[in-house]
């Protein structure tokens, strides 16, 4: 059994859940984790979009042939 | 040929695609970023905090839809390889060459972030469990098929060896998803089934909402290297002089 298959929520958990920034960056002592997997995620994401912004240039620049 | 009836197979030609593709690029570029950030907002600053875990099941939120684009985007390659292959449609191929790396990402963030979930979830930072595994082997399938391709001089051989890896490799995404079901697996199983799902309906909102962002990110990147293939490609096409 995983400890991660019951996903609830207390009854009385306000929706706005942060009181401070430094509340907020630590995640309850999970930052490492937290923003590490976000952090991952998008700078992957970003390389994609710049890798292929720099293929578009390069293929642009290629002739193609006059007709 | 009547105004509302739109000839689908026109744009299987890369001449008709390339300038369609090229339009709308910049609108699900725009789109997937404004979702991302709704979806952004709502992980961190709408679902609750996790009673058993903490915060540390924040990272569901981008950990389960990076998995599911992972497995989703394999069988679209593979459909579109096994098109190309079949019917001898050059545009589908190249749709199955532009998928490969954005579902590599898409695997490899998986498993990154499942890691670092796993590490504060259940003390370590990998097992050789049938999920976790049989996800590795689909990372492993998207770099040999990318590797594949790019070995192979000429393009239509290495579109058909391409498929060929491409349609036998399919078996393995029923067998990620199963995974969790077959044997027995340190990790979850499923949070969203057909009937239930056992989460906070913010959770599931933030889930879901990063769920299309990824989904709409994927169609213009896999667009737009689409039209990059299509140009290293028919750069001999005469049409190509005038689309550009």
């Amino acid at each position: 059994m995983s400890a991660l298959a019951h996903t609830q929520v207390r009854p009385n958990d306000q929706i706005m859940h942060w009181s401070s920034f430094s509340e907020f960056f630590s995640m309850g002592g999970y930052a490492l984790y937290v923003w590490g997997s976000y952090g991952v995620t998008f700078l992957l994401l970003g390389a994609e979009v710049l890798m292929l912004l720099k293929r578009k240039r390069s293929v642009s620049q290629r002739p193609t042939r006059p007709d | 040929m009547s105004k509302t009836t739109i000839s689908w197979y026109k744009y299987a030609a890369p001449a008709n695609f390339y300038p369609l593709a090229g339009k709308m690029v910049p609108w699900f570029a725009i789109a997937s970023a404004l979702i991302f950030i709704v979806g952004l907002y709502i992980s961190f600053f709408v679902a609750p905090t996790d009673f058993q875990q903490g915060n540390s099941y924040r990272i569901i939120f981008i950990h389960v839809p990076a998995a599911w684009m992972g497995m989703f985007l394999y069988v679209l390659l593979a459909i579109y390889a096994g098109i190309g292959w079949a019917f001898n449609a050059r545009l589908a191929s190249m749709m199955a060459t532009a998928i490969a790396p954005t579902g590599a990402i898409f695997t490899f963030i998986s498993l990154v972030t499942g890691s670092l979930w796993g590490r504060p979830a259940w003390g370590v930072w990998w097992v050789w469990d049938a999920r976790l595994t049989s996800t590795l082997i689909l990372m492993f399938l998207y770099i040999g098929f990318i590797s594949l391709q790019s070995s192979i001089e000429d393009p239509r051989r290495a579109d058909r060896a391409g498929a060929v890896l491409a349609l036998v490799g399919v078996i393995n995404v029923p067998i990620i998803y199963f995974s969790v079901q077959w044997w027995n697996s340190l990790h979850q199983g499923a949070t969203i089934t057909a009937k239930s799902f056992k989460m906070a309906p913010s959770m599931l909102a933030a889930m879901l909402i990063l769920l299309a962002a990824c989904w709409i990110y994927s169609i213009a990147v896999v667009l737009a290297r689409v039209r990059c293939i299509i140009r290293e490609r028919e750069r001999e096409a005469p049409w190509l002089a005038e689309a550009v």
